[in-house]
């Protein structure tokens, strides 16, 4: 996408809006500097309208491993699966397979908005997470491989692939315990 | 079976596939991305789907066979609904990744 400074009202307001949405699903700078060409003024702007909060500054983590972890691989995980029905549903994938796929992920998680239309809480994995996790992705440091025993596809590193790979429900790590899945993913009653 | 059981059942069948196109049109119809995904079909089989009427819905509803399916994948999901190691995991996640990988019809 590339909008010249002086674009037409309409290019604008659509990336505009592509801003709010964003922001509403829970989006930081580094993902809305990176999808959308809007001001970083009117960035903090929509932010704080929205929010009522500054937008906090500084990088995402960016820490391939963290997908890997057990609660998160899970997410992670069934977040990609999404996004792949997404973009074979679309043919395509911009910017919005990733918000239609955030956003059915969001439907299994069963997250809640507020009056605003904006996420009431973060999730424990955010759609910063997911925009890291597709850039993981694409730059090879991640990929997927399909667990012998269930034949779900499941984010792996890039250069463990084997032939032996179970994934974490098929073959649950020995120190799992209830505390693991801890009730803040929005999936344990 | 009996005759009249056999009879009653193929009915039921032919009821829930009714019900089935329906909600399946109707999500076509409201968001048809969103629809794709969840009922696992493609866009073509989708566009098709909405274009039918309800005549030729009933027309395609009377098979005596159920028209959603389990389809290979489920296997593995029922088997990992009742292996021990779900205890701790929220199924809900593995059934949406197992679920997401089928190929669409």
């Amino acid at each position: 996408m590339s909008i010249l400074p002086k674009a037409s009202v309409l290019e604008y307001s659509d990336d505009f809006n592509l801003a709010v949405d964003l922001i509403k699903l829970g989006a930081r700078l580094q993902v809305l500097d990176a999808v959308t060409l809007v001001s970083k003024p009117k960035k903090v702007l929509i932010y704080k309208e929205l929010t009522g909060k500054s937008p906090s500054k500084g990088m995402l983590p960016s820490s391939a491993d963290w997908f890997l972890s057990v609660q998160a691989n899970a997410h992670a995980s069934a977040y990609y699966a999404i996004h792949r029905s997404v973009e074979k549903a679309t043919g395509a994938d911009d910017v919005h397979t990733l918000i239609l796929a955030y956003r059915h992920y969001l439907t299994l998680i069963e997250a809640e908005f507020n009056e605003k239309g904006v996420l009431s809480e973060e999730p424990f994995f955010s759609i910063n997470r997911a925009w890291t996790l597709l850039r993981f992705v694409k730059g090879r440091i991640l990929s997927t491989q399909s667990c012998r025993t269930c034949k779900g596809d499941f984010i792996v590193n890039a250069d463990d692939i084997n032939h032996h790979f179970e994934c974490l429900f098929c073959n649950p790590p020995s120190r799992l315990s209830k505390t693991v899945f801890q009730s803040k993913d929005g999936l344990h009653e | 079976m009996s005759n009249e059981a056999d009879l009653k059942m193929i009915e039921q069948i032919q009821e829930l596939n009714f019900s089935y196109l329906n909600l399946a049109k109707q999500m076509i119809i409201s968001d048809k991305k969103s629809a794709v995904i969840r009922l696992g079909i493609s866009m073509e089989t989708a566009d098709l789907i909405e274009s039918m009427t309800n005549a030729q819905l009933m027309k395609f509803c009377r098979a005596n066979q159920l028209i959603p399916k389990l389809g290979h994948v489920d296997k593995s999901l029922i088997k990992t609904a009742i292996t021990q190691n779900s205890d701790f995991i929220p199924h809900k996640i593995h059934s949406t990744i197992l679920l997401s990988s089928a190929p669409q019809t």
